[in-house]
């Protein structure tokens, strides 16, 4: 239970990590559209190469980025062989029995596999090297604009980082629980569904109680400092742009170009 | 038989970047009956090795038995929890039930005990932790206060009449009265049942007033594990390792110090007292 890292965060100090989170989750949803962009198979080699050069720059082992993938491995499979078998082509490769695989749907196959693993690895990187709260805080400053039009981006993002804060500690708890009542002969193993479900109690009661315990000395905590909401609030870390920031937007920015210029010469 | 800890190590998250060597190479053993204090600097490994002893945590290398039940083995782990009752630090978050009765009757019942003899047991467990049974067993456990709630947990691990009872900071977050009751309750249940104690305590007096045994324990080593006496003559180690020495000692170093002939090797508090009674008188 306690194995479970939340947002796979690969602390670090790389310029990477320095980014400001705003410019990281801008650049991430302009990568996804560059992603999308492009149309030729080789010009994958692009985001590839991009995504190879920050992982080196983050000083992310590559195991961490190939790990988020992990969760998909049966989605891509499926989303090859569905295009392998299901594309109409002309030139046919093999015949199995009736089905034949051609040239055409072995490169959409291979072409659609390609585009999920470099979304999915590109976009892992923004979560490997930018740690929950500065993320919450980045989106909050994003989305600031709108609260003029009464989108609470204050309270969202309040509510992110608490959850974000409490997340890991309900799970020390949970499974501290859950090791006394171990000692004291509980089973959670063995039995049908119900009886299963009914062996949680001893642990989801104590949980319920400590949490709604935390949550009110938490928000007796917050009023006696004088919390009350986002208006005139600043921060310890201002947000700020630096050259570093520019610098990974131009790189992206030429990358995007590059891709646009190479197929309209196609 | 005794609780047998042979050459045991444990790392948690091993292979990550967050990997922590808790324990190397610990060997150690509990005797039956005995009172085995834990004493080391926060850190040190005293709550994972403790549950090691019960076979909620298992060793990366090394073996735990426990009356001769080899730990790693799944039927052994079930079998050995009846007969090591483990309290955690503030074991009154742990309680769930509607009634004291039903918290305390948890562990007795899921060890299968009759039912006849789960009211026995309630009631003799509640009885010896000081909640008068009459007054205790209808209410909700969610409405006693903090020392109440602490002995009905306690409780609920005495009913189940372990041979081995483990205690992490038993006394942590109580006053200095609660703190002599909890005291009172270990010997009293000692001397009822004979059951072996192994208590980790950060307070020195409590640890020199109960154990027979110590077991210092150093940045997941083992440092010591030998008679109060040992363990209290050699200040300057325990100090180096940010521990402290209980204030019978203290002072009877001091007394020392200043040219009075106290003998080595006190650390009791009545042995002190009885000293300095006889030497002034
Ligand atoms: N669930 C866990 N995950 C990772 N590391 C842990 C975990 N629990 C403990 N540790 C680490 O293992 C080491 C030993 O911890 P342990 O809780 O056994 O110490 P302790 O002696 O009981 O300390 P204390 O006196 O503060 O209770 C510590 O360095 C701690 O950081
Ligand atoms: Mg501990």
């Amino acid at each position: 239970m306690t194995n479970i890292t939340l947002g796979q965060y690969f602390p670090g100090n790389s310029s990477i990590h320095r980014l400001d989170p705003r410019t990281k989750i801008l650049l991430m949803l302009l990568y996804i559209v560059l992603v999308f962009l492009v149309r030729d198979l080789w010009l994958f080699l692009l985001p590839l190469a991009f995504v190879g050069f920050v992982t080196l720059l983050a000083q992310i082992p590559l195991l961490y980025v190939l790990r988020s993938l992990k969760p998909l491995q049966f989605l891509l499979i499926f989303m090859f062989i569905i295009n392998l078998f299901l594309t109409a082509g002309e030139t046919v490769l093999i015949t199995i029995w009736r089905i034949r695989i051609t040239k055409e749907a072995l490169e959409q196959a291979v072409f659609i596999s390609s585009r999920l693993v470099l979304l999915v690895g590109g976009t892992s990187l923004m979560t490997l090297t930018t740690s929950p709260i500065s993320l919450t805080a980045g989106l909050e400053l994003l989305l600031k604009p709108f609260s003029k039009l009464g989108f609470p981006s204050h309270e969202l993002a309040m509510m992110m980082t608490i959850a974000l804060r409490f997340i890991p500690t309900l799970m020390e708890e949970a499974d501290k629980i859950k090791k006394a009542q171990l000692a004291r002969g509980a089973d959670f193993e063995s039995g049908n569904l119900i009886a299963r479900a009914k062996s949680m109690i001893p642990i989801l009661v104590p949980l319920f109680v400590s949490a709604f315990r935390r949550a009110d000395e938490l928000a007796m905590a917050m009023e006696s400092r004088c919390y009350h909401g986002g208006e005139g609030r600043t921060r310890m870390n201002v947000l700020r742009f630096k050259p570093a920031d520019a610098a990974a937007a131009a790189l992206l920015c030429s990358l995007g170009l590059a891709i646009v210029l190479l197929q309209a010469g196609h | 038989m005794p609780i047998i800890l042979e050459n045991i190590s444990y790392t948690y998250m091993p292979k990550s970047h967050m990997e922590q060597v808790a324990l190397s190479n610990i060997s150690l053993t509990v005797n039956e009956g005995e009172f085995l204090g834990i004493i080391g600097h926060t850190g040190s490994g005293k709550s994972t090795l403790l549950q090691h002893m019960n076979g909620l945590m298992q060793p990366s290398s090394g073996r735990v038995t426990v009356d001769g039940l080899d730990l790693s083995l799944r039927k052994a782990r079930i079998e050995a929890r009846s007969r090591v009752g483990l309290v955690f630090q503030y074991p009154e978050y742990q309680l769930f039930e509607e009634t004291v009765y039903k918290d305390v009757a948890f562990g007795p019942r899921n060890l299968g005990v009759a039912e006849s003899e789960i009211q026995e047991r309630v009631e003799e467990a509640l009885t010896l932790v000081g909640l008068a049974p009459e007054l205790f067993v209808e209410k909700s456990p969610f409405d006693l206060s903090g020392g109440e709630k602490r002995r009905a947990a306690l409780a609920g691990i005495f009913a189940m009449r372990p041979s081995y009872l483990l205690l992490d900071e038993p006394m942590a977050g109580l006053d200095p009265s609660g703190r002599r009751a909890v005291i009172a309750l270990l010997q009293t249940l000692r001397a009822k049942t004979g059951c072996a104690i192994v208590m980790i305590s950060h307070f020195m007096d409590d640890i020199a007033k109960c154990a027979d045994r110590i077991a210092v324990l150093r940045k997941g080593t083992l440092e010591m594990a030998d008679t109060p006496e040992r363990v209290f003559s050699n200040p300057e180690a325990l100090l180096k390792m940010g521990l402290d020495l209980p204030q019978a000692a203290k002072l009877s170093l001091e007394l020392q110090k200043r040219g009075m002939p106290v003998p080595n090797g006190i650390y009791k508090e009545e042995d002190i007292k009885r000293y300095l009674v006889e030497a002034l008188s």
